[in-house]
């Protein structure tokens, strides 16, 4: 009866919202219906996908479509356990952790010396040159970047001794020349090339766009602050560690905490166009592999189901991220 | 500031200015070599002459570029790409950031919208899911496949809805005084005062747009819709420049072909790809530096 009750109350409060929002709905039109347009595209391309996980259960039959293919052995798990029972599963998810990892190793720390570093110029022009250029990378695209360490790193495998370095990328004449290598190497088939690759250019291509933040928490702090402390006799660099590093300590911490949080949701745009069949054992994450089942091969229910599991964990990451950075700092993300 | 002379403060200079210079000449080597060699001989690159300047300096490179068809399609069609997808986006996202900037008594379901778009961050189907939907949309092989999947992007729409948050709700209750409806205020008073939240937002739905790839691979069939990005992986991946010439067999392309080997014409496909953001990138660095503000504070 209580049950009853409740659900009464709740459905009636329910109703009183509704009801209130159709009030508010009568009198003002005009913004309910600047928000349908866009409204309308979350639904199909949020919602409508959301409800196209149900693949992830089935056996998907393009003919039968979603709700009417039959459902998966297993009860509907049959794709997932053939994902956890795929003998390179742990290599794919143990690949992306590990590009994230290097990424937040690498970029973090240069990224705040950077910022640090430009904070202590004089020279306003200097400060101004530094910042644009080192932030033009970023805008550079993924598939140029592609481009540029596909002839970079290319190599025919030239012999030190031919003395004509054609058809070797710029790094092979680079080593050549110099007799650091014997023989030209094609650094993307190495697959113990293929992290330092990745992540030097993303360093390449982040460091300046990733420094911005800190540059703009930097520029905020008191200049009284600073004088205070050279009075007292601190030194310049005792002076970047105790005022400015711990200034922007908070932003440090907020910003790590959300990178750790996506460790697991590394996209497949650059991975997939770095990679190549030899350097699978260290190139293939986890998204690459959705994308070569999914779409390579045509595997939509399995790849999905996969995805799913990704999406799944990187969910409870955001929000394990976000009570951290809560409980740190007083800053969540909602 | 008081002027540090102590020898750590000198050595920390150095350390700096040196640290600092050698990441510019980092950032900025590749993109003069792609240049020089684009511009040079090829007997100069074969040889590896080529170090920071170009040597035998001619265009026979951007010539066959040019002349064999697929580069400058492919450039118009990420112009028309990027042009249709900013300004479709602008629309879309400026009249949802509005009202879900507004207060909540004067938009009917604020909440319940803000909640749905909020989820879209943290939870995504994933690409095959996505790619069904374009599918049964018989948007495939279209321009609308790139183009609709992407009209808003949650980020985008935070950084406008701080924006109109930000204006002086005064104004808007000296409009209401003053007897302007909704509608009025919209158009006359906000759209006006965001010009600059629509320039930022809009160069960054535009640069998303000019350097995107994966979708085009994804959903464009027809190679004589193919984006500029996609080109390039083609030309430099996959080496089919070298198919397309050969295939054509035209002597004009013959004579081009004389001075320069594919491999500078691989260079000179790869700056031209570049070269849009670098002739804009000057203009438009201050609008993203305040977008990503913007974008950190709030996102």
């Amino acid at each position: 009866m209580k049950t009853v009750e409740a659900t009464n109350a709740a459905t009636q409060k329910k109703q009183g919202w509704f009801a209130g929002e159709m009030r508010k709905l009568k009198k003002n039109k005009f913004l309910f219906f600047l928000m349908i347009p866009g409204l309308v595209y979350y639904i199909i391309f949020h919602y409508v996908p959301i409800y196209g996980l149900l693949i992830a259960f089935k056996d998907y039959k393009p003919t039968l479509g979603v709700f009417g293919s039959p459902w998966a052995s297993n009860f509907g798990l049959g794709h997932f356990i053939r994902f956890i029972q795929t003998p390179d599963m742990l290599n794919y998810v143990w690949n992306t952790i590990a590009l994230s990892v290097l990424h937040i190793v690498w970029l973090f720390p240069l990224a705040i010396l950077l910022a640090l570093f430009i904070n202590e110029l004089n020279s306003l022009f200097f400060k101004k040159l530094v910042q644009t250029i080192s932030y033009l990378p970023h805008f550079v695209s993924v598939a140029a970047i592609a481009g540029m360490l596909t002839l970079f790193l290319s190599s025919q495998g030239t012999l030190a001794s031919a003395g004509d370095f054609a058809n070797e990328g710029l790094l092979n004449q680079f080593l050549l020349k110099l007799g650091i290598i014997d023989q030209g190497i094609s650094f993307l088939d190495e697959v113990n090339c293929f992290r330092t690759i990745y992540i030097a250019s993303d360093v390449w291509q982040g460091i300046g766009w990733s420094a911005i933040v800190y540059i703009a928490a930097l520029s905020g702090v008191d200049q009284e602050l600073y004088e205070a402390a050279t009075i007292d006799g601190a030194s310049r660099v005792q002076k970047m560690w105790h005022i400015s590093v711990q200034l922007i300590k908070p932003t440090i911490v907020i910003l790590l905490v959300m990178q750790i949080g996506k460790i697991m949701s590394l996209g497949s745009d650059k991975a997939l166009l770095l990679q190549r069949e030899v350097t699978y054992q260290k190139s293939q994450i986890l998204s690459t592999y959705v994308y070569n089942l999914g779409i390579g091969k045509g595997e939509f229910d399995y790849s999905t189901a996969v995805g799913l599991f990704n999406s799944i964990i990187n969910l409870l990451l955001v929000i394990g991220a976000n009570f951290v950075s809560k409980k740190l700092t007083e800053t969540s993300l909602w | 500031m008081v002027k540090d002379t102590s020898l750590s403060s000198k050595i920390l200079d150095i350390v700096i200015y040196v640290s600092l210079i050698a990441l510019m000449i980092v950032t900025l080597y590749p993109v003069i070599y792609i240049f020089s060699v684009s511009l040079s001989s090829s007997e100069a690159y074969e040889s590896g002459q080529i170090v920071l300047l170009p040597k035998g300096v001619n265009l026979g490179a951007y010539a066959v570029v040019f002349k064999a068809g697929t580069v400058p399609r492919a450039f118009l069609n990420s112009v028309l790409y990027t042009v249709v997808y900013t300004v479709l986006a602008l629309l879309f996202s400026t009249s949802m950031a509005y009202p879900l900037s507004r207060s909540k008594d004067r938009v009917p379901f604020k909440g319940f919208f803000g909640k749905l778009v909020v989820l879209t961050m943290f939870f995504s189907a994933g690409i095959v899911p996505n790619y069904l939907v374009v599918k049964y949309l018989g948007l495939m092989n279209t321009m609308w496949a790139l183009i609709l999947p992407v009209m808003v992007t949650t980020y985008n729409l935070v950084v406008m809805r701080s924006f109109f948050e930000g204006i002086p709700i005064d104004l808007e209750e000296a409009a209401f005084i003053d007897g302007a409806n909704e509608i009025v205020i919209f158009f006359k008073i906000m759209l006006p005062l965001a010009k600059a939240a629509l320039a930022t937002v809009g160069l960054f739905y535009a640069v998303y747009m000019w350097n995107s790839w994966f979708t085009a691979m994804l959903y464009i069939k027809d190679s004589s819709k193919y984006p500029l990005q996609l080109i390039i992986r083609q030309i430099i991946m996959q080496n089919q420049m070298a198919a397309e010439l050969a295939a054509m067999g035209d002597t004009s392309m013959q004579d081009a072909l004389g001075s320069t080997n594919t491999e500078t014409v691989k260079y000179a496909t790869l700056f031209v790809s570049i070269v849009p953001m670098l002739i804009v990138y000057p203009f438009i660095q201050k609008y993203f530096v305040k977008g990503v503000m913007v974008g950190s504070v709030k996102g």
